[in-house]
């Protein structure tokens, strides 16, 4: 049986570095099968997608709300040719009702454990409209390794260089964060991974580069700890969002690896300051997240905002504007207050204002967004800054013996497409 | 079906979205005139759906199960302070104004208050 599986594409932010990552979802998803479905896999923002294709199933995996109505374009068009389609992940759980319109089945929650009911199902021809597994995750020891086999690994080079594989050792969060939906798709408990299921997976990667993608390692100091002590003997190198800021875990997690972070900046206090330097201290990159257009922003607070960020020592930074997406209390107060302009599933790519900002209009707002992107990246383009990052972790791996050199037959493509160098 | 007591203050569970397992604070008191029901939201300790994305069904549920004439309910959605310094974090009130057609609340609008007075209703 094939199964074809397929990420649908999304417009990528105006202005920005495209780069594109090997998902961890489809692959995640992929482990879950049962060992006799053959997975044929296409993300589409790195190939072209053949309808012809030979298929039994077909599933739609889509992780951001950006992807939705491109996915529900690619059902409409198999299930058109008689395909029975099914949908799941992410943004799957986020839109669950209006994408059950556009399939045969819709599958919410996690899927390991449950997939030999679902194929079952299909081979019986009594797919079900709709497989709830939200309220009942697995059993966290279930989730092995993902298949990165499915992807064609050769799609996520850009002119030579490898881009990090995408790695998770726990699910869940405990925080109930304004702007995100983290909490509601894998419930309010934090869940880690078996320390022996997470070294399992991490001595099948070949790459030497990884973005743990947990919703945040500062879940539980010891669990953080013990999970950095772990990871110092694979040699990897990894990004990663928020660490405790606690000297003895920044001392762990760089012995671990612990390239740059993801750091939510918010306002330029001394806190924030402090902590990209504690980073710094401990040889770990900060790359800044910052989210512009909160309640409590006004158009100064914003300037000032981005002066800070010139100001202190940072390897990147990234720029968002608020964006409500489902299940998220940004998504209720936005809703409660009216404030909600545009409801284009398409625009919800955190690039473009949808709501009414509460101290300036959404015109002032999206022009903010868009200087904030020039004034950082002005004397040193983001691509520059990004190689220097890369430069970093190439000294690292010389020293540790884990270097790999950079593809030269791929030097002239990036993404699957050719590129002048 | 519960006894119609006169007050009820107590963590309320409900199901969520998708059945997931949900909960808000539940605040009740009556007047001869009316029923107040302030609904809390609790944030990090409810594991699924918020109450102000499942009003409309919780508060059916609410005036069925404590015997409330939903014509004269009054239902607030109570988002408290969360000793943040963001202003998203703030304590607010918001009433839910919703048609009661016999069997469950519909056409749902908000209206953002200042505050709540419970002069007049019994402890």
């Amino acid at each position: 049986m094939i199964f074809r599986l397929i990420y649908p594409k999304w417009v990528k932010l105006e202005g920005q570095t495209h780069f594109n990552l090997p998902p961890l979802g489809p692959s995640a998803f992929a482990a879950a099968l049962p060992e006799d479905v053959t997975v044929d896999f296409i993300d589409e923002n790195v190939q072209e997608l053949n309808y012809n294709d030979p298929a039994d199933m077909v599933g739609i995996s889509m992780m951001i709300t950006a992807q939705v109505k491109r996915g529900w374009e690619i059902a409409t068009e198999y299930r058109r040719r008689g395909k029975q389609v099914i949908f799941g992940g992410v943004a799957t759980m986020l839109h669950a009702d209006e994408t059950m319109e556009h399939a045969d089945s819709v599958f919410l929650g996690e899927a390991e454990g449950r997939m030999e009911e679902v194929i079952g199902d299909f081979r019986r021809g009594q797919l079900k409209k709709l497989y709830n597994y939200l309220p009942k995750p697995p059993d966290i020891g279930l989730i092995g390794p993902a298949r990165r086999d499915i992807l064609n690994q050769d799609l996520y080079y850009h002119k030579g260089i490898r881009m990090v594989d995408l790695f998770q050792a726990s699910r869940g969060c405990r925080f109930a964060c304004y702007p995100c939906a983290a909490s509601f798709l894998g419930g309010r408990h934090f869940r880690p991974r078996p320390f022996d299921r997470v070294a399992e997976e991490l001595d099948a990667m070949d790459n030497n580069r990884l973005f743990v993608v947990d919703n945040s390692l500062a879940q539980d100091k010891h669990w953080e700890k013990e999970l950095f002590k772990m990871m110092i003997p694979f040699k990897k190198n990894w990004c990663s969002h928020t660490i405790d800021d606690d000297p003895e875990i920044l001392e762990v997690a760089a012995q671990a690896g612990a390239w740059y972070v993801y750091q939510a900046v918010i306002d330029d206090s001394d806190y924030i300051r402090n902590r990209i330097q504690r980073y710094h201290d401990f040889g770990i990159g900060v790359e800044a997240t910052v989210l512009l257009g909160m309640d409590n922003q006004d158009e100064d607070d914003i300037l000032r905002l981005i002066d800070f960020l010139l100001e202190v020592d940072l390897d990147l930074a990234e720029f968002t504007v608020l964006t409500p997406f489902p299940h998220t209390k940004a998504w209720d107060d936005m809703v409660r207050d009216k404030r909600i302009i545009d409801h284009d599933w398409r625009n919800y790519n955190a690039g473009k204002v949808v709501f009414k900002p509460l101290k300036m209009s959404p015109d002032r707002l999206q022009e903010l967004y868009h200087y904030a992107w020039e004034q950082f990246y002005r004397h040193e383009t983001q691509e520059q800054k990004m190689f220097k990052l890369i430069m970093k972790v190439m000294e690292r791996e010389h020293k540790l013996g884990t270097y790999q050199p950079v593809r030269k037959d791929l030097a002239n493509i990036s993404f699957g497409r050719q590129v002048d160098r | 079906m519960e006894e119609k007591k006169k007050y009820i203050d107590e963590v309320y569970h409900f199901k969520g979205k998708w059945e997931m397992p949900s909960l808000c604070g539940l605040w009740i008191r009556r007047k001869e005139d009316g029923t107040l029901i302030i609904l809390t939201e609790l944030y990090e300790e409810n594991p699924g759906s918020s109450v102000t994305g499942m009003v409309e069904i919780v508060a059916a549920e609410v005036v069925k199960k404590y015997q409330i004439d939903p014509s004269t309910a009054d239902f607030i959605v109570h988002n408290p302070e969360r000793s943040s310094r963001y202003e998203f974090f703030a304590e607010m009130f918001y009433r839910a104004k919703m048609k009661w057609n016999g069997d469950r609340y519909q056409d749902l609008d908000w209206e953002k208050l200042a505050g709540v007075d419970v002069t007049g209703y019994e402890k």
